[in-house]
């Protein structure tokens, strides 16, 4: 046992020495996937939901959402890589918020992606919400202790070159990033790609409508809009897609939905799709503010009423 | 649960704090293996451990039977064989006969889909099922041949069937060997508790350090998510390939080999530096020692071996090598492995062919080496159209540029690692001076090993989780 305890005790002198010497891995992947195991299994005790792909859990700051809104509103950024607006999904969305609270809104960052047939398989959440409970409660508790033993990539010590996409993991499922150098035509290659494979089809268009439908029956209200990139890239996708705005847009607003209308010029994306994390917490304060007037409508109405 | 695993490191923890307390007593010590194994297996899937409980009970009860009987003793092993292989067939190969059978009417005009109609639950492959079974198995033939004595116990039994270090990937224990083990137990001294540490530790660095880093190159080239496609990157690819199997196993056996030897059993070797092999036929007597063993006693001598003739010996190596292809998977891919390393071993055997370069060995392990990794293309491809595709272009040797480097400076690292670390653990072993200077300091040179092992661990593990055999 003395040999055991020699050879641990060095493990552990030389595991210190490393801490306080080397920097932290660029990526620290215990944290990464605390970040989205967190989310997923979040308690259900939220007044807003934003759901999205990837153009909303990096284009929404729930933040400074909730700082935005006059209302006391607790918010959580439920977005992840390539989602699309399944009733499952959107049930999952619903599944997070307060039931007690009387104002509830789920807002939806609808990008043409989101309304294909890959998008509706949502590989990526799902991957998160099957986890284990062993899972669930190691990245929920444990991870504060062994985020100390993320492993580092040996490209990290023998490359020098500096990684340009830059990201953060923040708080209730946002991911604030940008580029060193920023490069607004870079994902257009890849949309045009994955365009013309998966093509925005009737069957996911009139699933997503049928559910927001049933959603508009409870008691929530719902915010919609197209999530700003840039102007090459609506038009990209305006052109290929088969994503019609106005036939989405006219749809929900007939069911009760409000529709916003925000303008590519005003916002900044580093690589053509996703918002750099200044237009991000910019583009989370509009929607604050827009969320505010909505309920103070609601409140105004509710009194109307009583009045007469 | 796998052993490079929180889970993992937890249920170890707490079964080595009980361990001393249930092992005096037979019964106790017994009932505990079983009722951890059954605990760690169902941790992937409790119900498929009501298979292991039936094939575990099929061979109790039919050594029980064999014990007694003096007639129908083929008929109870025949019932075992159809019991045990049937289970394999059902959930391993139902989907590829059919398959292979629908494949082979629908040139003929037959549309038939038998696929669609096996039921959704033979669709999963429980992990491990080709290991235990072979191991249950090994135990009605030793019974049926009178190598061994039925138990009676059926905890002493399911201890040998099912113990958790082994349960999963092997290596497979024979009943002959372990069931006295088990009968016994033994306090480990404190020189069998330091090679064990020694085992676990130097497992979970071929593991996750160097198995599980090589994943990410192989298994991005395979599923063709590479933008390379030269020469030079698909030979990184392949040799890559070879040290991640057999990392990934090797390690797996040594922490299976560590925590048996930590609880005070021995597991016998399962790999004994394949690669060093100066021929095919040595090579099998290297790699997965356990598997190639049970294949030469329960199915290439039963078969008449090399007894009776060249010819029959040719037959029984065809069977047996052909039988091992499918144990792997069920593929053609699993096929073709198997059938290029009959070609391998016919070739060898009719031409003696290494025997010539005996006084060059270097070149001659080089030579085997790149059979056995030519093979494994085989092995890991998707169809066999791809690895064909495959061999093509290790074959033509264009656009060899070295660009691959530059992205993949990870998977190189430690592909180089890998080879050295083979190499010199080898040389230690063999070469004397190295062997004399590491005897001289061994001490120290273990301590500084070891420390090196547990950081790479911490610092460089890979983000690959399950082991390739479990799959097996």
């Amino acid at each position: 046992m003395r040999k055991i305890q020699i050879v641990l005790g060095l493990s552990f002198l030389l595991f210190c020495l490393i801490k306080i010497i080397a920097p932290e891995p660029i990526k620290n992947k215990e944290l990464v996937q605390e970040f989205w195991i967190q989310k997923t299994h979040a308690n259900s005790n939220f007044n807003a939901v934003i759901g999205g792909d990837s153009r909303v859990y990096r284009g929404f700051s729930p933040e400074d959402f909730n700082d935005a809104s006059v209302t006391d509103l607790l918010s959580i950024n439920l977005g992840y890589s390539s989602t699309g607006f399944s009733s499952d999904y959107l049930d999952f969305c619903l599944s997070k918020f307060d039931v007690n609270s009387k104002k509830n809104v789920l807002i939806l960052g609808i990008t043409p992606h989101s309304l294909t047939k890959e998008a509706f398989k949502n590989e990526a959440s799902n991957k998160f919400a099957i986890a284990s409970t062993f899972e669930v409660f190691r990245y929920k508790y444990l991870s504060s202790f062994l985020k100390y033993l993320s492993p580092y990539s040996p490209s990290e010590l023998f490359n020098e070159k500096t990684d340009n996409y830059k990201e953060k993991h923040e708080k209730n499922g946002w991911i604030s990033s940008y580029y060193l150098e920023p490069d607004s035509s870079r994902a257009l290659k890849n949309y045009t790609k994955t365009f013309l494979k998966y093509q925005v089809t009737d069957n996911e268009i009139n699933a997503f409508l049928n559910k927001v439908k049933e959603i508009r029956t409870q008691d929530i209200s719902i915010i919609a809009f197209r999530p700003p990139s840039s102007i090459a890239m609506r038009n990209l996708e305006d052109s290929i897609s088969g994503f019609d705005e106005e036939y989405i847009k006219r749809e929900l607003e007939d069911m009760g939905v409000q529709w916003l209308d925000f303008r590519e010029g005003d916002f900044n994306s580093y690589d053509g799709s996703h918002l750099h994390f200044e237009s991000a917490k910019k583009l989370s304060i509009l929607l604050g503010i827009e969320v505010s007037k909505l309920f103070e409508n609601q409140t105004s109405e509710v009194s109307q009423n009583n009045n007469y | 649960m796998v052993f490079n695993s929180i889970e993992f490191l937890l249920f170890a923890g707490l079964f080595f704090l009980l361990w001393p307390v249930f092992r005096t007593k037979d019964a106790a010590r017994w009932t505990f293996i079983v009722v951890a194994s059954f605990v760690f297996y169902g941790a992937w899937d409790w119900r498929f451990l009501f298979l292991i409980i039936f094939s575990g009970l099929v061979d109790y009860c039919a050594g029980l039977a064999l014990g007694s009987a003096i007639k129908h003793r083929r008929a109870i092993l025949g019932a075992s064989l159809f019991a045990n292989l049937g289970a394999l067939f059902i959930f391993k190969y139902s989907v590829f006969f059919a398959t292979v059978i629908q494949d082979l009417v629908n040139p003929f005009g037959l549309e038939i889909n038998l696929v669609n109609s096996i039921p959704e639950f033979a669709l999963i492959l429980p992990v491990g099922i080709s290991f235990y079974t072979f191991q249950s198995l090994s135990y009605t033939i030793d019974v049926y041949k009178g190598k061994l004595k039925p138990t009676r116990n059926i905890l002493l039994f399911f201890s040998y069937l099912a113990m958790f270090p082994q349960l999963v990937a092997g290596p497979i224990i024979r009943a002959k060997d372990f069931l006295n083990q088990l009968r016994s137990y033994r306090i480990p001294s404190e020189i069998e508790k330091w090679n064990a540490f020694k085992m676990i530790c130097f497992g979970l660095f071929q593991k996750v350090v160097i198995a599980d880093n090589l994943s990410f190159f192989v298994d991005s080239a395979y599923q063709g998510k590479s933008m390379y496609s030269g020469s030079l990157y698909w030979w990184f690819i392949v040799v890559a390939f070879s040290f991640q199997i057999y990392c990934d196993f090797s390690g797996y056996t040594l922490i299976a080999r560590g925590l048996a030897k930590y609880m005070g059993y021995h597991f016998k070797m399962n790999f004994n530096h394949p690669y060093f092999a100066k021929s095919i036929r040595e090579f099998w007597t290297r790699w997965h020692i356990s598997l190639s063993n049970w294949f030469r006693d329960y199915v290439y001598i039963p078969l008449g071996g090399s007894r009776k003739g060249k010819h029959y010996g040719m037959y029984a190596l065809v069977i047996t090598m052909l039988l091992s292809g499918i144990w792997h998977g069920a593929n053609y891919t699993f096929i073709a492995w198997a059938s290029l390393h009959v070609i391998y071993l016919l070739i060898e055997r009719k031409t003696n062919w290494y025997k010539r370069f005996k006084r060059i060995p270097y070149l001659l392990t080089i030579l085997i080496f790149l059979q056995v990794t030519l093979a494994w293309v085989f092995f890991r491809a998707v169809s066999i159209d791809q690895a064909f595709n495959i061999v093509g272009r290790l074959v033509s040797f264009r656009s060899s540029d070295l660009n691959f480097v530059d992205t993949y400076l990870s998977g190189v690292v430690f592909l180089i690692l890998a080879i050295i670390i083979e190499m010199t653990i080898y040389l230690r072993k063999n070469f004397r001076p190295l062997k004399k200077f590491y005897w001289s300091r061994k001490n120290s040179f273990d301590y500084a090993l070891l420390t090196l092992c547990i950081l790479c661990i911490v610092f460089f593990r890979g983000e690959g989780s399950q082991f390739i055999y479990f799959q097996f």
